[in-house]
């Protein structure tokens, strides 16, 4: 191997360090952010994330003041590969319940704790609320292709 | 004829060997990691897209109203009226935060329009308007910006897709190729050096 090859390797190591530093050192509850002036969560790589306050209205329009406090936000989305294409798993209950409320939609999150979301789904959640959501890409690409096979075998 | 990407052929062992491929390992991931991760920023893009360009229908609409609007209250009250209204019309507040998606950092504009004065009714309507439009505009510009900033991400991480995938991989499996080869021929010389002794020595004893 050449030096050339070394120089690039450290930077592609590098890159897999930082893939998922994106995520929020804390979340924080709903409730939390409506309080505040500049409704923002820090994140790992020590950059800001900030949240509409007019999705955060709309968000406390629909959920009830005990989801308020527990639910935290932003949502994180976790993308892997399925069968075919990318599917994209939100996994808590709460946070399930709310991306089916936001899209207005029956996805069966009470039932099973989590939803699967193909991307044109997830397409419709970013465009109309850009700043809840974050993706982030899974660690365990298993879970995600349990989930979409369960979902698929129901279709 | 010699270039800089040319590389020397490592020393033929089998540390090496398995340093390669741990090496080609890291890079198979790592590739899948970024195309992963371009995927996500795709789908960020044709969601900003798909926003910016219901933002833009929105906003011509709204200034087709706003236009219209404007021609009858000029018409019913005059450009004394209007220029006078103006000036008592208060500045909107924008605060510009961030928001990132898979670390790249992309622009939230917020802005708050507080306005208590009253209008004649023309003039009431034709502020609501104004005031939409302001937003609106507002949140066009931060989509149009997210776009370019998503864009740019999306070509930088395809460069290194295609690096991974067209130059450091294929290098990597030809040197495993090639270590994996040589120590094919060393262990065919070698067993056919081992033949050729045992009949030498063959012909040695039977000589004898």
């Amino acid at each position: 191997m050449s030096r050339q090859d070394d120089i690039i390797e450290k930077l592609f190591k590098s890159e897999l360090r930082y893939v998922n530093k994106h995520l929020p050192v804390a979340r924080k509850s709903l409730d939390e952010l409506l309080r505040e002036p500049e409704p923002c969560v820090l994140l790992r790589d020590g950059s800001r994330h900030c949240i509409r306050k007019r999705e955060l209205k709309k968000l406390a329009e629909l959920l009830n003041p005990e989801d308020r406090k527990r639910l935290l936000l932003p949502i994180i989305i976790q993308a892997g590969r399925g069968d075919r294409e990318t599917r994209y798993l939100v996994e808590n209950v709460l946070e399930a319940s709310v991306v089916e409320m936001l899209l207005g939609q029956n996805l069966g999150a009470s039932e099973r704790g989590f939803v699967v979301l193909y991307p044109l789904q997830v397409a419709e959640l970013l465009s109309s609320y850009p700043t809840l959501f974050q993706i982030t890409i899974a660690s365990s690409q298993e879970q995600i292709e349990n989930a979409s096979l369960e979902r698929s075998s129901e279709l | 004829m010699t270039t800089s990407l040319q590389y020397r052929l490592p020393r033929a062992t089998k540390i090496e060997l398995l340093r390669l491929k741990k090496r080609l390992r890291l890079a198979e991931k790592l590739r899948d990691l970024l195309r992963d991760k371009m995927i996500v920023l795709l789908q960020e893009l044709y969601a900003t897209a798909l926003r910016a360009s219901n933002l833009r229908r929105k906003l011509n609409e709204l200034l087709l109203e706003v236009y219209v609007g404007f021609t009858e209250a000029y018409a019913t009250r005059g450009r004394a009226t209007l220029e006078a209204t103006a000036l008592g019309v208060s500045e909107p507040k924008v605060k510009v935060m961030t928001r990132s998606s898979m670390g790249v950092l992309l622009p939230v504009v917020e802005v708050d329009i507080e306005d208590g004065h009253s209008y004649p009714v023309e003039l009431h309507i034709l502020n609501a308007r104004r005031k939409e439009v302001i937003e609106t505009l507002l949140e066009l510009s931060e989509s149009e910006k997210a776009l370019e900033i998503l864009a740019t991400e999306i070509s930088r991480t395809k460069r290194k897709v295609e690096a991974l995938d067209k130059v450091l991989i294929p290098r990597l499996k030809s040197l495993i190729r090639s270590l994996e080869m040589k120590f094919e021929e060393m262990e065919r010389e070698e067993r056919v050096r081992s033949i050729k002794v045992k009949r030498i020595l063959e012909v040695r004893h039977g000589g004898i």
